[in-house]
């Protein structure tokens, strides 16, 4: 059939969910796709976008004799995310806590010399390798084990005590619990997508602690010692070394 | 291009004296041409061409060839009258596509204009004739801009052919003249204009005068949308190849009688067959209809979106570091159901209450696709249900992940910062209210529960992952097509209380 006798309503319905799909396959190349879901997705969202494409071209394709009536209301659900994905709303708040695609990945820089907060340390020029080290008791945070590891020290606590930890998150006093010199190393943690975003991290302590800003980002060399916590045992980290880092964007995912 | 007002209607129902009418009001007998495609009893004042009926329903729009002709002849007569306005009274028993076809043909679209439909219908004929017609009758109905009636009795009905066309009683020809001026352009085309303006605005010129909440809001829609459409990808195909490809009465064999064979083959049943709430209802009603008793159909429906496998996957997708919750969702989901459907079972219905109730729930590609009587499933009709399919579902999606991002934007730190502790007593309940209002499709609902697991205790969100499957506002709205407000009501009541016992258990013995 000539395209001129061709429903215009069902071409366009069909140009749509191509786009709907080439936005869906963007998101996956360029890593976008992060902000908004956690990468376990990344497959299923790849074979869906293929759906979409075929399916755009099979509607185009197979699009029926022009009818008069167009019914609306069947394109406002394809619209919506085209258009939110086309045009997408800010995604990092000003503050810098959570964020876009990772711009600056971690450095894994625990080389306190140059310290900005003006701790005198001389230990560690060389960048940690990422992990729990039974051999060293050392345990190294980065973006890929964050919450893992947090998750593996909490429930294995005993097993983790005294260990050296190094970590870069930013410094979180939402919790009310705790004192002015304590806070949360935190990042923020998306399970499943950023509707469920929300921070995780190791509660800290540090002598002078009540001096460091709130959602300033640090990187620290601590102790890992535990504490009575409601009657439960708790993980926390006794500070030795901290300096400030540079934010790192990007969420951590279990 | 010329303006053409196509009236249409059953035979008798007076489009002849309406267009008579019509054309003297208008003062515009010169410029008129008439086209018909009836042969009344009521003669035009105006003659005009005269089609032949028979050949018209021969047309087959997708066949160019069989309308060729009919086209030319049309065409050679505008050449000859070069009317200014022409009216075409269509023949109330042919689908209106084959106007369609006509009209829009490689000869005729770049001279012609449809302007307004308008069908014109006695009550008598509504009341008794029209629900016993096929889809040609229902095709015009639907594409009607103006439903013309006799009083108001049977608006209602008329609705569910059409939901919006105006619908008016007896007017006079001025009203009719304004009516046949007013724009086509419908209130939802003018709305997503407007609402998608007000949002690219939004982000990109005010995107720095606007609160980051309203980004984020924006941010978690389109987080939830990318993150449910493989679900509701997967959950169409699925129920395309169910409604298609599995022959019923395999479902019959299984689920013919009250006993307990057939409640397990209900209840397991959900297991192959990997759709979602929705998808589910109307088997229910092809269950019911083809005999299967109305309790095994009942748990058929409620059991299926809670115990197919991508409800199963994306719960334990959604609670990785709790794979019980899965399990326990589908033990009490099952037991919920089961339990409902036994209330029915003992405590059946009236027959009154039963009384059958239909309506049209077709889309026109659907309709025009039926009035075609071919019953060969091709590759078209199976891509057009899975579309339909696809972008309701889709629809209803949407609604839910606005009225998610909102609560999760504003009413959660709302929550914190007002420092209430729920009693679990009242968490349970408002989950429940929730499930039914976000109305998730059971294939991703679990995503919600997980984020609103952080706001309220998990018995709560047990309870929302029950109540959700079984009961929201998409399936009232898709159960009262076949259903009477009164089966609804009373099934919703023993869903909801079921549920909220459900819940309140899993709180004292399992949580």
């Amino acid at each position: 059939m000539k395209l001129g006798l061709k429903d215009r309503f069902s071409i366009v319905k069909g140009l749509l969910y191509l786009i709907l799909g080439i936005c869906c396959v963007y998101l996956i190349v360029t890593g976008r796709y992060l902000n908004y879901i956690a990468p376990r997705y990344e497959l299923l969202l790849g074979i869906s976008s293929i759906a979409l494409i075929l399916g755009g071209l099979a509607t185009v394709i197979w699009a029926p004799s022009r009818y008069y009536k167009h019914n609306w209301r069947s394109i406002v659900p394809i619209i919506i995310p085209v258009v939110l994905l086309i045009v997408p709303p800010v995604l990092v708040p000003t503050t810098g806590v959570q964020g876009a695609a990772r711009i600056n990945d971690d450095t894994n820089n625990f080389d306190f010399t140059n310290d900005a907060i003006g701790e005198v340390i001389t230990v560690n020029s060389e960048s940690k390798e990422p992990g729990i080290s039974k051999d060293k008791k050392e345990i190294v945070l980065n973006s890929d084990n964050f919450y893992q590891t947090i998750v593996k020290v909490g429930s294995n606590i005993d097993q983790y005590k005294d260990y050296t930890v190094y970590m870069t998150g930013y410094v979180n006093r939402d919790d009310n619990t705790l004192k002015s010199n304590e806070f949360t190393i935190s990042r923020m943690a998306m399970s499943c997508c950023i509707a469920d975003v929300a921070p995780i991290g190791m509660t800290a302590h540090k002598a002078d602690g009540d001096s460091l800003a709130n959602e300033q980002w640090v990187s620290i060399e601590g102790k890992v010692s535990t504490r009575d916590f409601h009657g439960r045992q708790q993980p926390y980290v006794e500070i030795t070394k901290i300096k400030s880092a540079e934010p790192i964007l990007g969420y951590v995912y279990p | 291009m010329i303006p053409v007002y196509i009236v249409t209607g059953f035979i008798g129902s007076g489009k002849s004296t309406f267009i008579n009418e019509q054309l003297q009001h208008r003062k515009k007998l010169g410029g008129t041409a008439c086209i018909s495609a009836e042969e009344g009893s009521v003669p035009l004042i105006k003659e005009g061409l005269q089609l032949n009926p028979d050949r018209l329903s021969a047309i087959k729009p997708n066949e160019p060839d069989t309308y060729s002709s009919i086209a030319n002849e049309i065409a050679s007569y505008i050449d000859k009258v070069k009317p200014k306005e022409i009216w075409i009274e269509w023949n109330g028993m042919i689908s209106f596509h084959q106007l369609e076809a006509l009209l829009y043909s490689d000869k005729l679209r770049h001279l012609l204009q449809i302007e307004k439909v308008l069908y014109i219908c006695t009550d008598q004929f509504v009341a008794s004739i029209l629900p016993g017609l096929g889809n040609d009758v229902t095709s015009q109905l639907y594409s009607a801009d103006c439903i013309i009636t006799e009083t108001n009795t049977h608006h209602a009905l008329l609705r569910t052919y059409n939901s919006d066309a105006k619908i008016v009683t007896a007017p006079t020809p001025e009203k009719v003249a304004e009516l046949c001026r007013n724009s086509t352009w419908g209130l939802i085309p003018n709305l997503l204009v407007i609402s998608i303006t007000a949002y690219i605005l939004l982000v990109t010129a005010f995107r720095h005068d606007i609160p980051y909440s309203i980004h984020q809001c924006f941010a978690i829609i389109t987080g939830l949308i990318i993150e449910a459409i493989p679900f509701l990808l997967l959950g169409t195909i699925g129920s395309t190849v169910i409604r298609y490809f599995v022959p019923q009465r395999i479902l019959l064999k299984l689920l013919g009688n009250h006993s307990w064979k057939s409640y397990g083959a209900a209840m397991v049943s959900g297991l192959a067959l990997p759709v979602c709430d929705c998808a589910i209802i109307p088997l229910f009603k092809a269950l019911t209809d083809r005999g299967v008793p109305l309790s095994v159909a009942l748990l058929f429906m409620l059991a299926s979106p809670i115990i197919n496998p991508i409800t199963i996957l994306s719960t334990w997708y959604a609670f990785p570091d709790n794979p019980m919750i899965s399990v326990w969702r589908i033990i009490l989901g099952l037991g919920v159901a089961l339990l409902v459907a036994l209330s029915f079972r003992f405590i059946p219905p009236s027959t009154s209450m039963m009384k059958a109730k239909t309506a049209q729930n077709l889309s026109y590609e659907e309709i025009v696709l039926e009035a075609s009587k071919s019953k060969h499933i091709n590759k078209g009709r199976l891509l057009i249900h899975m579309e339909k399919e696809f972008s309701q579902l889709l629809f209803y999606f949407s609604i839910a992940a606005c009225v998610l991002s909102v609560v999760q934007v504003y009413g959660k730190p709302w929550l914190i910062n007002a420092g209430i502790t729920l009693p679990d007593v009242w968490a349970i309940p408002i989950l429940l209210i929730l499930a039914f209002f976000f109305s998730v499709c059971s294939t991703s609902d679990a995503i919600i529960g997980k984020s609103l697991s952080t706001l309220f205790p998990m018995s709560s969100v047990m309870g929302f992952l029950i109540l959700g499957p079984m009961l929201d506002i998409k399936n009232v709205y898709i159960l009262k097509q076949y259903m009477p407000t009164s089966f609804i009501l009373r099934l919703g009541l023993t869903i909801v209380v079921i549920s909220y016992l459900a819940a309140l258990g899993f709180q004292f013995f399992l949580s």
